[in-house]
């Protein structure tokens, strides 16, 4: 379906796929994103894109999206590292105190036990 | 799914008309929305001037995995010891509610005959029976 705006610029009406609406109400669900925001982004980027309208420029575009996301994952990648490098830390920390409590836990039953004995 | 919300786009005509996959190009756009805003119609690089930035930080990329990766299998082995010797805790912990018996009973018997400070010692094995059988807190 073709429609027109005020500028005479023709429109197509295009319905997304049922994947693209879950992936969308997803992508909403889990950014707390209202589902139309994305589709405007969508909107406004056919807008801009079509002063350039060409399937090189669709392809510079492309390789920008490629780069953004490596760089994204890198990022997530160095928060990740921050974030196991605490973990690690936690960690020997608690095989340290799961080392002591296991002695003094042996050392006080051997306590008891003595005493225990005592009674007798 | 609601049914009232819709889920149309207006595409101009002439670029709906320049794709063959018009829905491989959104499937793109809904997989990197975020990067829509960032985009400078204006400054886009060239193919191969992008090429090179990409071959460098796939390798950086790369990298930073390797470390990640090497990182996560030593907290890998690291949880699995810190869970060996916590459950041997918690195996030897049964004994506490018997051993806190025993200390009542030295208490009531031996009393401040004893130099053994009670309080100080149930303390102890309560926090034990605590962490290893009643697991108040996080492993």
């Amino acid at each position: 379906m073709v429609t027109t705006m005020s500028n005479k610029k023709k429109y197509v009406k295009h319905d997304l796929t049922y994947k693209q609406k879950q992936k969308i109400l997803d992508i909403s669900q889990k950014n707390d994103l209202d589902s139309k925001a994305i589709l405007e982004l969508i909107e406004v980027f056919f807008e801009n894109f079509s002063e350039h309208n060409n399937l090189d420029f669709w392809k510079k575009i492309h390789y920008f999206f490629n780069l953004r996301l490596l760089e994204e994952k890198i990022k997530q990648k160095t928060e990740d590292i921050v974030e196991i490098k605490k973990k690690i830390k936690i960690q020997k920390d608690l095989l340290i105190e799961y080392e002591d409590d296991y002695l003094t836990i042996i050392e006080l039953g051997r306590a008891l036990d003595s005493l225990n004995k005592l009674e007798k | 799914m609601s049914k009232k919300q819709k889920f149309t786009i207006l595409i101009p005509d002439e670029t709906y008309d320049l794709f063959e996959e018009i829905e491989e190009v959104i499937d793109t756009l809904i997989e990197h929305y975020k990067f829509i805003p960032e985009i400078n119609y204006n400054e886009l690089k060239e193919g191969n001037e992008v090429e090179k930035e990409l071959d460098v930080i796939t390798e950086e990329f790369g990298h930073i995995s390797q470390v990640n990766g090497k990182l996560m299998q030593e907290y890998g082995v690291l949880n699995f010891s810190g869970n060996e010797l916590y459950t041997r805790n918690t195996v030897t912990g049964i004994k506490l509610g018997l051993l806190m018996g025993k200390l009542e009973r030295a208490k009531s018997i031996w009393g401040p005959q004893l130099s053994l400070n009670y309080d100080e010692a149930k303390t102890l094995i309560q926090h034990f029976a605590d962490r290893y059988l009643l697991k108040k807190e996080e492993s």
